[in-house]
């Protein structure tokens, strides 16, 4: 088994043109052990993206204190190559296009870059491996032949991510917003992508607004976010409440002095 | 200075190509083509300030070599032209079929008519210091004709590999002819053996006659301190002439290309790959010149820019009067991947016409750090990341009708530069 833990984190993003850092998340701590699926709601700009960009180290976010770890190694000091090769995985919420690079070249050099360089993978185990995972997420070959993500519709983006995370087999899989844009046939298509990974040795992390993608990939845990922190933490049952209830009316109830974004 | 003792080296090659056995007609050319030069100035490139670097005579500095050069020994070329020593290895099928090949010596000899109004031809057309000085003091090349309602599918390679001993600068004119409705393929490799510093000039010229169809791949990878390359095109009516060049040379550099789009329906693509690196400079004339109507003309030109190096792009499109419903786009991009380094990508379009279509995009940028965190995010190192980034621009200029395997070639010969400077 393998633990992710997060530890009183504090994290700043930096303003690329006046350098000016604002805090986003403010203490937040959270444990994901593998065979578990958590997921985190809430209110728009609470920092739930920005907690997955901190983990992946996308170096816009400044971990101002605290710590991320898996399995007692802190990941603070690592480079982002090297925490995905530790095993995490963010889906992103937008995917950038890259021309150029076929989506069959990217994959296969994302799987050698995994492996040491006596145990490339041969073309047809990794082509073997490919097709499974293109015939689950309903995805055609011709995906392989085209450009990285370039004139991807959103759907096709966000099932190439899937793809690109049953390819990689990470331990901890971070899927941000994965449900956005996807109709519901689509929705299903990647909820059965990720249950088809799901087992003791992986785990995985839902960030979504949305109760609707819990129907399809049921979590153990539920975390409600605001302001930079787990305000509270329950099961499934939790998710449905808040459907009912709405954020304002939890953060009443905990007694929370928090403005919510979106609120008037 | 430079001046002055270019112009006395340049004065003892003249008299001592003079003095060779030619016919007349030829010293007469070479002789008219050396008062030319005489006359006009060397090439304008915009922004690369290039006119007092050595071009003519040997220089002391010896650009340091890099091993790469034994790779392409190995590869036998059908047509090979090392210093004055050619060899000719060619594929049967094209023998057959009619495709004619001389050596410039070869040509003298046997198709003197078609080398003398090609020599004509170039000299009339000749508008530089540069291209004059070629014809005048040209010793070795190739002319290659294929006949009428000739079609060859296979790939015609051909290597121009200057010399290292040559005490002057090493001129070297490729022309190719094309016939009625006939198709050819080339692939023309441009290098220099180890030692190499003497300036290296290389003409292409080539000639299309109606509905003729030509793609030209030009990989050049001189190691001389200064290169000039110069390629032209005249188009015939409905022909079609892909250029795909690339330039992973080590020295300084300055490349023209032109098409010269005369018949009505002709077409041009120039598709142009350059990566310099440590101090090179390099300077890009690419020029599509649109005369017949319906005409269509296409600039891509994509360089990648690392440590301290210059690249600078100019694509230049005109439109001339007459020219009616022709197309004329281009494309200059740059990345660099140094703070060091600089570039420029200059569109310039000229029009005369009203119902044409012509447009230009151009820009200058960084490699894009979200693609980088993205293929990161997925394992790859920094390095790798870097390297499919850059490949992948410029790929995209990589024409999709070149064979498969030569494709592979190009893009390794890329990639080699990229990791070798």
């Amino acid at each position: 088994m393998s633990t992710l833990v997060i530890r009183q984190l504090h994290v700043a993003i930096v303003d690329n043109e006046t350098k000016k850092q604002t805090e986003i998340i403010k203490g937040l701590d959270l444990t994901i052990n593998t065979g578990e699926t958590h997921a985190i709601m809430g209110p728009n700009g609470t920092g739930k993206s920005t907690l997955s960009q901190a983990i992946m180290g996308h170096p816009n976010y400044i971990v101002t204190s605290g710590d991320i770890l898996v399995d007692n190694v802190s990941l603070l000091a690592k480079t982002v190559d090297e925490r995905a090769r530790l095993g995490l995985f963010l889906a992103m919420q937008y995917p950038v296009e890259i021309s150029g690079i076929t989506n069959f070249e990217f994959m296969r050099a994302a799987m050698n870059a995994q492996r040491s360089p006596k145990e490339q993978l041969s073309i047809g185990n990794f082509m073997a491996e490919l097709q499974r995972n293109l015939k689950m997420l309903n995805m055609s070959e011709a995906m392989l032949e085209r450009y990285l993500n370039e004139g991807f519709s959103g759907g096709e983006k966000k099932r190439n991510e899937i793809l690109q995370m049953m390819m990689l087999r990470p331990k901890f899989a971070i899927l941000d917003e994965i449900d956005s844009g996807l109709d519901i046939d689509a929705l299903q298509v990647v909820a059965q992508g990720v249950n088809a990974l799901a087992g003791p040795k992986f785990a995985t992390l839902m960030i979504t607004h949305y109760q609707r993608l819990l129907d399809y990939i049921k979590p153990d845990y539920v975390h409600i976010m605001m302001d930079g922190r787990i305000v509270k933490t329950g099961t499934g049952a939790l998710a449905q409440e808040l459907e009912q209830t709405g954020y304002a009316h939890l953060r009443d109830e905990l007694g929370l002095d928090i403005k919510l974004v979106d609120e008037d | 200075m430079v001046e002055k003792v270019e112009k006395q080296a340049l004065a003892t090659a003249m008299e001592r190509i003079l003095k060779q056995v030619e016919p007349q007609w030829l010293k007469e050319i070479r002789i008219q083509a050396w008062q030319r030069a005489n006359q006009l100035e060397l090439p304008r490139v915009d922004k690369i300030a290039y006119k007092d670097w050595p071009q003519f005579i040997t220089s002391k500095t010896i650009i340091k070599q890099q091993k790469d050069i034994d790779a392409q020994q190995q590869i036998e070329y059908q047509l090979s032209n090392y210093a004055d020593h050619y060899s000719k290895k060619l594929a049967k099928s094209m023998q057959e079929k009619g495709l004619k090949t001389y050596t410039f010596k070869e040509a003298i000899q046997l198709v003197p008519q078609i080398l003398k109004d090609q020599l004509i031809k170039m000299l009339k057309q000749a508008n530089t210091k540069t291209e004059a000085y070629q014809i005048a003091l040209m010793t070795s090349g190739w002319l290659i004709k294929v006949p009428d309602n000739v079609e060859i599918d296979e790939v015609l390679t051909i290597l121009t590999d200057q010399a290292s001993d040559q005490q002057t600068d090493y001129c070297n004119q490729t022309i190719v002819i094309l016939g009625k409705n006939s198709k050819l393929k080339i692939m023309h490799e441009i290098a220099s053996t180890p030692q190499s510093a003497s300036p290296t000039h290389i003409g292409v010229n080539i000639t299309l006659h109606a509905n003729a169809q030509l793609q030209y791949i030009g990989l050049d990878q001189l190691a001389s301190n200064f290169g000039y390359l110069k390629r032209t095109a005249h188009l015939a009516t409905a022909s079609q002439l892909n250029w795909q060049l690339v330039d992973l040379s080590k020295g300084n550099l300055i490349s023209e290309c032109t098409s010269h789009l005369i018949g009505a329906g002709s077409e041009s693509k120039i598709n142009v790959i350059s990566i310099t690196s440590q101090q090179q400079q390099h300077g890009f004339n690419t020029k599509l010149l649109n005369y017949g109507h319906h005409s269509k003309g296409e600039i891509n030109q994509r360089g990648v820019l690392l440590d301290a190096s210059k690249l600078v792009f100019n694509g230049i499109g005109k439109i001339y009067h007459g020219a009616h419903g022709t197309y004329a786009n281009q494309e200059n991009r740059l990345m660099m991947l140094s703070s060091h380094a600089s570039g420029d990508a200059n569109p310039i379009l000229l029009i005369e016409e009203n119902d044409v279509v012509a447009g230009h995009a151009a820009s200058v940028g960084q490699i894009d750090k979200q693609q980088l965190y993205y293929l990161m995010s997925r394992g790859l190192s920094k390095a790798m990341a870097q390297k499919l980034v850059v490949t992948g621009f410029l790929s995209k200029t990589i024409d999709s009708s070149i064979d498969q395997a030569l494709a592979q070639r190009i893009l390794g010969k890329i990639e080699e530069k990229l990791v070798n400077g």
